[in-house]
């Protein structure tokens, strides 16, 4: 059923008008209007050490140089290095040299595939970790196993949920010994015999 | 159109060498990040590895 309540922390009508628009980076003038310059910046920025690393894993991870350019830009343009008019003029650039530095590191990269959308599935992870096919077959072989998961039937409690089980029924207390640990003693059952 | 395919589209073409006019029009030297500046780039990196790669042959012949 739909809530009825009304809303008091929603915003009302024409508050954004009262807030500063000024507020992010992109909402600013960007740090470079210039072609070469913004081309410069990225260039620099993905031949960092850090960054050419992350970038060739992701590559090789199977990562296309749509995604990757994508990203560079969402990045720089959150940050107000430059509009995303800029970005869109130096994705061309920017993928070229990244395509330079595959093929450098003999890692065949596309440009991106128009019907496909880039899922992150498992092997991409794989990849990304370092993992091969055969390396995590002993992982495998474990949850394959026909007890894995399972609880031994064994080990169930007989009796409802508060039941002994059979592993511990052998380590129940003697009747004599429950009743000294309750406190009473063989002398107290002859008395209370006589 | 989203923002990925518009990337897209710019990135393909400049690699079919299509630049922006508009853009290069602005700058009397015109722009230094062009389709060939990439060409010669490749030739000189690439070609670079090729040659280290034979020397590296040679020292282990």
């Amino acid at each position: 059923m739909r809530n009825l309540k009304p809303r008091f922390d929603a915003p009302i009508p024409g508050e954004n008008f009262t807030s500063d628009v000024k507020n992010y980076p992109w909402h600013r003038s960007p740090d470079i209007v210039d072609f070469d310059e913004a081309v410069e910046y990225v260039v620099e920025q993905v031949s960092k050490p850090s960054a050419i690393t992350t970038i060739t894993s992701l590559m090789e991870g199977g990562a296309n140089l749509t995604s990757i350019v994508s990203m560079l830009n969402m990045v720089n343009v959150s940050n107000g290095k430059y509009a995303v008019d800029t970005s869109l003029l130096i994705s061309g650039p920017v993928a070229r040299f990244l395509q330079i530095v595959a093929k450098k590191d003999g890692i065949d990269v596309k440009v991106g595939n128009e019907n496909e959308r880039q899922i992150i599935t498992l092997e991409h992870l794989k990849a990304l970790s370092g993992l091969s096919a055969g390396e995590d077959t002993e992982a495998e072989d474990i949850v394959s196993q026909p007890d894995m998961g399972r609880v031994r039937d064994d080990s169930m409690p007989q009796g409802g949920l508060m039941g002994v089980s059979e592993e511990n029924r052998s380590e129940t207390a003697s009747a004599t010994q429950q009743q000294s640990m309750l406190g009473y003693s063989e002398l107290d059952d002859e008395e209370g015999d006589a | 159109m989203k923002y990925r395919d518009v990337v897209k589209k710019s990135i393909v073409a400049f690699m079919e060498g299509r630049m922006p006019e508009q853009t290069a029009a602005l700058k009397e030297e015109g722009l230094k990040y062009t389709p060939e500046y990439f060409d010669e780039l490749e030739e000189e990196i690439l070609g670079e590895k090729a040659v280290d790669k034979k020397e590296d042959d040679d020292e282990e012949s």
